[in-house]
């Protein structure tokens, strides 16, 4: 009866807070014999305030054009109200050790409202000879590690990168092209910084921004549509023209000195494609930082698509 | 909170009865021992009236059983199958909760002794003259409620659609206008029917109904989902006296859910059949197709386990008409109960101890057992997920598994279906109960 006993006492949430004891047998992937449902340590509440862990995610890979794949991985932050920066360094490292480096050191709080992780905030792009080789990203925290392992044999996590064909739209009724209806990642440029136009969640190379602590700095995103893949979806795309789709972007600080918040106004919007957008980004501490744009055609929990500009700051004192 | 911790007292009753063990293996011992269980005499039938709905030529079933020489080289196969209730895969405990379901697919305990018995037996022939005439079946690519209602009064298909050999989970959403309703109507059943090919990628299809408002914008008129199918689902029954209407005026804004599976399909069609009630049909009842969430937060951890509740009460009674558990790749058990906050009982309406995302099945209570429910009861619903090695769904233990749409990630709600009551109306259904009282029914106040 004491297992029923447990049962019962996490329904009314009590005994939530055993989260996350993951045991290290499970950690290291052990088997363990399955026990019979009543006797398996179910959990309820995982997400709260503050004091919980970030647990990363392996959203999936895709193959580029030249062969090679990206490996893309997201986080969830559990705390509702608690931002944390973790260096890079024996907290947060990404295994084999050449591959290290690319994953982000800021984990934005939840805030309130429907949790979600955050997905595919980076790609660790890996040769196209890969093979079945897992590329762990590990995170410790309260010296518990939490880790996910990423590898291109893994069929069911094959993702789109560029465009999906998620229909939406009602036009005409009646009907509904493929190619008007399907999402795609947008281009993004920088504009008041340096750097090459970003399509997609990966392979992007940052554009390179200076500011000052206090006096926020203006960045502003061009927003484009992809070229059309042939002349029926060019036609759709033209007929679109008078009718821009409405994307959203969402800012975060992806890395940077720790205890160093950025504020940005606004950190999420709503664009018109083609169109621009200009956000404030304001900084309490000199150093370098590294800022994330996810401009989002679609949905992040269909995983397509969106395109990752990240702008790198040197922040002055 | 007070009555919540009733709850948990409750369930010290409820629960336990809920988690026992999974069914026995039946032994068939007896029949073996009389020796007379032979393919021709006994186990053609079952297999006619059981599995070659599937099993047969161009059936989505993997290999057909409609022959002697089929059965017995599946032979241990079929044993260790229907044995342990994979098959037929209608998955719904049967120590607990109500038994009376319409479209019922599971065999009885002598069934299954009989079929195990024969294998046991050497799996016997004999007397071929001694076999059944072989089964007709309908078109794999007709409609399976055809043969209880004919052929479907409204068709919506959707516009075709590519589905590539792999790639990341899609979802086909055309808008399509219903036609050929003169005047509004009700339904009487519905049938959500993915090609023959499609059948193995349509992981789920669900329907928005929409209707042109003032400015002619279409709007979502069903004010949730207008239907839903998943993973080899039958349909959805209407049940009689109840009403959910179709408008003349209406749109199906479709959501095909497709989980590429190594295969392209060209031009797939996924159709929604409608059967009506006559015109001038007027339903006593209003019946509607609710999708209800669980609340916890889901995140399963590599090789853990999670589990997640939803509690609802209304502010009128209810009737219960069906319940369909719905998650992914790591949902492994569901459960429906009902609490009653005034005598303190906690009942367990369904549970599935053995669920698995590619049969979902929308368990259809019969009429004299949906559960009825008084106002202020607590309908609570748990799901318990398995993300270790054991749940043989499971692609991948080593991940953390978050809520979100593809089959990899995770959901947690339940469709359920309700008729809604005025306490006029309960009443009247209960001493309609009390008039003719359902024998394997325990009294309480919830049948
Ligand atoms: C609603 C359709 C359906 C019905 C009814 C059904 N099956 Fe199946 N069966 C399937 C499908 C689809 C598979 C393959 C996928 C799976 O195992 O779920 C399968 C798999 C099997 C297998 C496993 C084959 C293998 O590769 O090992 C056996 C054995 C089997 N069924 C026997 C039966 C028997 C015996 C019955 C009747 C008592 C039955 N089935 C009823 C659809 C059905």
């Amino acid at each position: 009866m004491s297992n029923t006993r447990r049962l019962g006492s996490k329904v009314i949430g009590t005994a939530a807070c055993t989260l996350l004891a993951a045991t290290p047998a499970a950690l290291s992937g052990q088997i363990v014999p399955r026990p019979a449902l009543e006797q398996m340590d179910w959990k309820i509440r995982t997400i709260r305030d503050s004091g919980q862990p970030v647990v990363p995610a392996f959203e999936g890979w895709y193959q580029n054009p030249d062969g090679t794949y990206d490996l893309c991985f997201g986080f969830f932050n559990l705390n509702r109200a608690e931002s944390l920066d973790v260096p890079r360094g024996p907290d947060n490292f990404i295994e084999p050790a050449r591959f290290d480096g690319a994953q982000p050191t800021h984990f934005t709080a939840l805030g309130e409202g429907r949790p979600q992780r955050e997905f595919c905030a980076f790609v660790v792009n890996v040769p196209a000879d890969i093979g079945d080789q897992r590329v762990w990203w590990n995170l410790r925290f309260a010296g518990r590690t939490y880790r996910v392992p990423g590898h291109v044999t893994l069929r069911p996590y094959m993702i789109d990168n560029l465009v999906n064909s998620v229909g939406a739209a009602m036009e005409e009724f009646e009907v509904n092209r493929q190619f008007a209806g399907a999402e795609a990642a947008p281009l993004v440029r920088v504009v008041d910084a340096q750097g090459p136009e970003a399509r997609g969640k990966g392979g992007n190379v940052p554009a390179q921004a200076r500011a000052r602590v206090g006096a926020p700095l203006r960045i502003r995103l061009q927003i484009s549509r992809p070229p059309a893949p042939d002349a029926a979806a060019a036609d759709d795309a033209r007929r679109d023209e008078d009718a821009p789709s409405q994307q959203s972007v969402k800012w975060t600080k992806f890395s940077g000195p720790v205890d160093a918040p950025v504020a940005f106004s606004p950190a999420r919007a709503q664009v018109s494609v083609p169109g621009e957008h200009s956000v404030q980004a304001t900084f309490v501490r000199p150093g370098e930082y590294v800022l994330l744009a996810q401009v989002l055609h679609g949905s992040f929990a269909n995983q397509c698509c969106w395109t990752n500009a990240y702008v790198r700051v040197v922040v002055d004192p | 909170m007070s009555s919540v911790r009733i709850v948990v007292r409750a369930s010290l009753v409820t629960a336990s009865i809920a988690l026992v063990a999974l069914p026995h293996a039946a032994t068939g011992q007896e029949a073996s021992e009389r020796g007379e269980v032979t393919f021709s005499e006994q186990v053609a039938t079952l297999i006619q009236e059981n599995c070659q709905v599937c099993h047969r030529e161009g059936g989505m079933g993997p290999m057909p059983l409609t022959t002697y020489d089929q059965a017995r080289r599946y032979a241990t196969r079929i044993r260790a199958q229907v044995a342990s209730r994979a098959m037929p895969p209608y998955h719904y405990d049967r120590e607990v909760g109500i038994q009376e379901l319409e479209y019922d697919m599971r065999l009885s305990d002598a069934e299954i002794a009989t079929i195990v018995a024969w294998v046991d037996a050497g799996a016997p022939q004999g007397d071929p003259a001694l076999m059944p005439p072989p089964k007709a079946f309908p078109d794999p690519a007709e409609w399976r409620m055809a043969e209880m209602f004919g052929p479907p009064d409204i068709v919506v298909p959707t516009t075709p659609y590519d589905v590539p050999a792999s790639g990341n989970d899609k979802w086909w959403e055309p808008t399509i206008k219903i036609s050929g309703l003169e005047s509004d109507r009700y339904i009487r059943a519905i049938e959500v029917k993915p090609s023959v090919a499609g059948r193995r990628v349509v992981h789920h299809a669900n329907t928005n109904l929409m209707r042109p408002g003032d400015d002619g914008e279409l709007y979502n008129a069903s004010g949730g989902r207008f239907t839903e199918y998943a993973g080899n689902k039958l349909g959805e029954i209407v049940p009689e006296g109840a009403g959910r209407l179709i408008p003349a005026d209406g749109w199906v804004e479709w959501s095909v859910h497709y989980h590429p599976d190594g295969t392209a399909i060209e031009d797939d069609v996924t159709e929604l059949g409608f059967w009506l009630y006559p015109e001038g049909y007027v339903p006593e009842f209003e019946s509607k197709l609710h999708s209800w969430p669980l609340q916890g937060d889901l995140l399963i951890p590599p090789n853990g386990t999670a589990m997640t509740q939803g509690f609802l009460s209304f502010d009128h009674p209810i009737r219960i008409d069906s319940y369909q558990p719905h998650g992914h790749l790591r949902l492994r058990g569901a459960s429906m109960e009902i609490f009653h906050p005034k005598t303190g009982e906690r009942e367990v309406v369904s549970m599935v101890s053995n669920w698995s995302t590619w049969w979902a099945h929308s368990h259809i209570y019969k009429e004299n057992v949906a559960p009825l429910v008084p106002t202020g009861s607590v309908v609570i619903l748990t799901h318990w997920y398995d993300n270790t090695e054991n749940n043989p769904y499971n692609p991948a233990p080593n991940q953390w598994v978050y809520p979100g749409s593809r089959t990899n990630d995770e959901m947690s709600h339940d469709w359920v279906g309700v008729t809604h009551l005025t306490e006029e109306q309960y009443e009247e259904l209960v001493s309609l109960r009390q008039a003719r009282p359902v024998a394997s029914a325990p009294d309480s106040p919830g049948r």
